[in-house]
């Protein structure tokens, strides 16, 4: 066998009282296409973290084409000998343009200008997006082109390794294909390839070797020659315990104003039943988080009805209310406030119940995060630690928990819910989202994937140009379904 | 040890104050008196009636910077109106009106209109410090009622002058606001991701006037407390005090960018700079460099906390921000924001005041 390009050896992460990563090696080799996996804090990110210099690790070697690297936490020197990584949300500037961006802060920026473009161009031509214009904004491209173009800029200097890190969260089909197409292209030009991903069925197609990690420590790591599925599941999470087992349904009790919901578009009467979980779906992109966001009161215009009375919110403040709690698509942005401890995050909207005279009941907010804790299985940190600290369906969790266990909603809008976390936190959230629809609450979930719909909804509309179509599921594969009712 | 340690860690200014005072009270032994004890905690009494506010305004990922000019207008209108019509009382609710209103336009600006709050405040520093010369032609006012005087020679318990009174209630109600009430949890939210505390109910326009509003209050308060404690009202008694307080706020550890910062610190940083300024005055150093150590404590001391708080992340248990949000910090560190489409909505209560649509909703913060 060839020699590897990267080799990590012996690597130890601690952070805090938490051993992130435990004494692992990995050595990726030309050509290959590793597929990463394992649950929220499994170790996977820290990993990629530590091969790309974004984390130094407590100890361990990596080597270069069989040279020393000092692993200080110095991601330019990595990104300098060719290993790059593309991050779930491109890292691109927004503000500049496509041959601006390929080119910032990288070796290029001190070559003459021609010279810039014409680099630029060949990078993205050779990421299969030679239609994409240097001089288009950033700001102006859909997601997966944006990602094409953070490709392009990992490509346009020296490339070696490339670790994606849940690069198909927000992909649609043929987006997912076409950028599996590029991955086996670079593998084939002698590149390592690094896919993170909680895909089984993306990973078991794509990948020529697949690497678990479990609480810090890889267990397994096998060519991907007769790997199954099951096999996957089985590696991923060993203690038998099947998820939401220890879910005690509907604690809060049957809400006693479940309502029906009616929208009034311009062509028709969409209805949302109390009890029912509808999903939205529709194009990345498209208006059904539109719809979810005016119902919020985040935009004006929506002619809607909510039991008997009106309902137009002013804002968020008026809507949550009379009822109605949001979970957007865009955690980090919209959710979670960094700096403040998982708890307050937990209970930032509903402090009011837990003080008397301005003053907050530390005990009955302690008492009310360990209730929530243990219905969603939240793991990681303590409550008071930074929100932070904990892992991204962990983080998820804490948001899913503000929203549907400390107080119940009347009408619940999620915006992909369960995107990018694993799949154990998605049936912890799936039996969640089940039991506030059997308490009577009005539950409406948009999302572009159909998966996501399949897992968590009653019936969808789908998103149709001007027309929503509603479908039900039916005794045909429900995303099957789904996905004609959006390309008819 | 794990108490000093985590002292340490939130905050090296406590390890600079200790080192201040076992450095100056080894150059020489009038530093360590009762006596000058207590000129230190009196130099910086009116300093910190403003500053504890402030720091919460910073907290919340706003700043104020006319508070000085505040306190000049608030000390003069205190003894205008007390040389007209003979009444301390007059003359104190004039003030502490005076403080309101001048809050109240900073925050309206801010929270409301939706305006930079150094433009506006620093627009304020210069409006206010120019109305405090035109209203006593740039003279210091004297001559006032007897129980003007009376209040500046007042000492509880032989001891205590009012301003320390109210500066020890001001801390007090500040610590407590921090970190045990809700207003104080708002006020991390709104500075730590103000788009998500919105979307969460909290009414941040309505929070970020109450915040300037107290901090315009306690500004007038200590600017006529300023004129008690010298027996006369000057127009230019404010000058300079906005760079005092804002640097106790940062050498207290409290980010300028919001979303951080503790109580015990901001009273350390007071310290600090009380401690510094007496010092250098006892070892005898040349007053013209009190500034100059001041602003090289300051970038000391941010540098210090600076890399404190990277060590202390590798280490057990700090909650605060750890190794995780650096590597986030990483992650984003190009891209955000682009998309950072600005929450249309108003609050309840003023949508007829908007057309439909309109967006109302900025990210008025830094």
């Amino acid at each position: 066998m060839s020699t590897p390009i990267v080799s990590l050896e012996n690597v130890s992460v601690t952070f805090g009282a938490t051993r992130a990563l435990v004494d692992e090696s990995l050595h990726i080799y030309p050509g290959e296409i590793i597929g990463l996996l394992g649950h929220n804090g499994a170790g996977k990110s820290t990993l990629v973290n530590v091969a790309t210099g974004a984390v130094a690790p407590d100890r361990g070697v990596m080597t270069v084409d069989g040279h020393n690297m000092p692993l200080r936490g110095r991601p330019k020197a990595l990104e300098a000998a060719g290993i790059k990584v593309i991050h779930q949300e491109p890292s691109l500037a927004t503000n500049l343009r496509v041959g601006e961006n390929i080119c910032l802060a990288t070796p290029l920026e001190r070559r003459p200008k021609r010279e810039r473009k014409r680099v630029a161009a060949d990078a993205l031509a050779s990421v299969g997006a030679g239609s994409i214009s240097l001089k288009a904004p950033v700001g102006d491209l859909s997601f997966g082109q944006r990602q094409l173009v953070d490709i392009a800029r990992a490509h346009a200097t020296d490339l070696r390794v490339i670790f994606l890190d849940e690069p198909t969260a927000a992909l649609g089909k043929k987006e997912t294909t076409a950028l599996h197409g590029l991955l086996v292209e670079l593998a084939q030009s002698g590149k390592g390839v690094v896919y993170v991903s909680h895909r089984l069925k993306d990973v078991l197609e794509l990948c020529t070797r697949i690497v678990i990690l479990r609480e810090g420590r890889i267990v397994m790591d096998q060519e991907n020659v007769g790997i199954t599925a099951a096999a996957l599941t089985a590696a991923l999470s060993p203690s038998s315990a099947t998820p939401g087992a220890t879910h005690r349904a509907g604690e809060l009790g049957a809400i006693d104003d479940a309502a029906k919901l009616m929208v009034n578009t311009p062509h028709q009467t969409l209805g949302f039943e109390p009890g029912k979980v509808t999903g939205l779906f529709g194009m990345a992109g498209d208006r059904q988080f539109d719809l979810l966001e005016s119902l919020y009161g985040l935009s004006r215009g929506v002619d809607a009805t909510l039991g008997d009375a009106r309902f137009a919110p002013s804002g968020p403040r008026a809507a949550v209310r009379a009822g109605v709690h949001y979970v957007s698509a865009d955690r980090e942005r919209d959710s979670l406030i960094d700096g403040m401890s998982a708890r307050d995050n937990l209970l930032l909207p509903w402090l009011k119940q837990f003080s008397r005279f301005g003053v907050i009941s530390n005990r009955r907010v302690r008492r009310t995060y360990d209730a929530s804790r243990d219905e969603l299985s939240i793991r990681g940190a303590r409550d008071i630690d930074n929100i932070s600290s904990f892992s991204g369906g962990n983080r998820q969790k804490v948001v899913i928990a503000r929203w549907m266990l400390v107080s119940r909603p009347r009408l619940l809008l999620l915006a992909q819910p369960t995107q990018g976390v694993d799949v154990s936190a998605r049936q912890e959230i799936a039996t969640a989202v089940r039991a506030a629809a059997s308490a009577g609450v009005t539950v409406v979930v948009a999302s572009a994937e159909s998966d996501e719909i399949d897992l968590l909804c009653d019936s969808a509309y789908v998103c149709r140009s001007e027309e929503w179509r509603p479908v039900p599921r039916g005794v045909r594969d429900f995303q099957e379904q789904l996905l004609a009712a959006l390309l008819a | 040890m794990r108490v000093v340690r985590s002292l340490a860690a939130t905050n090296s200014t406590f390890i600079g104050l200790v080192i201040l005072i076992i450095v100056f009270g080894s150059l020489n032994s009038r530093f360590l008196t009762s006596a000058n004890a207590e000129n230190i905690v009196l130099s910086v009494t009116e300093l910190a009636i403003l500053t504890a506010p402030l720091a919460l305004l910073v907290i919340s990922g706003s700043v104020d910077l006319s508070v000085g000019s505040i306190a000049s207008v608030g000390g003069v209108t205190m003894g205008m109106v007390m040389s007209d019509t003979g009444s301390l009382t007059l003359g104190i609710l004039a003030g502490l009106g005076f403080g309101v209103v001048a809050g109240a336009i900073n925050g309206g600006l801010v929270a409301y209109a939706g305006l930079n709050p150094i433009v506006v405040t620093l627009g304020f520093l210069a409006v206010w410090g120019g109305i405090a010369m035109y209203l006593t032609e740039g003279a210091t006012l004297f001559e006032f009622p007897g129980s003007f005087e009376s209040l500046g020679s007042y000492r509880l318990f032989g001891i205590f002058p009012v301003a320390l009174l109210v500066a020890v209630v001001v801390i007090g109600v500040s610590w407590w606001i921090l970190h045990a009430s809700r207003f104080g949890k708002y006020l991390y939210s709104i500075g730590g991701n103000e788009r998500a505390a919105f979307l969460m109910g909290v009414s941040v326009k309505r929070v970020r006037l109450a915040m300037f509003v107290a901090v315009g209050l306690t500004s007038a308060i200590a600017g006529m407390l300023l004129a008690v404690k010298l027996g006369a009202a000057a127009p230019q008694a404010g000058r300079g005090v906005e760079i005092q307080a804002l640097t106790v706020v940062l050498l207290g550890g409290v980010a300028f960018a919001g979303g951080a910062g503790r109580m015990t610190g901001v009273i350390a940083g007071l310290l600090f700079v009380g401690v510094l300024q007496n010092g250098l005055v006892v070892v005898g150093t040349s007053q013209f460099l009190q500034q100059f150590f001041i602003g090289a404590a300051l970038l000391v001391g941010i540098a210090i906390n600076d890399s404190m708080g990277r060590l202390v992340r590798r280490g057990p248990a700090s909650p605060g921000r750890d190794l995780v949000d650096v590597v986030h910090d990483a992650d984003t560190g190009t891209a955000p924001d682009g998309d950072g489409q600005p929450g249309p909505v108003s609050r309840s209560g003023e949508e007829g005041l908007r057309s439909a649509g309109q967006h109302d909703y900025e990210g008025s913060g830094q």
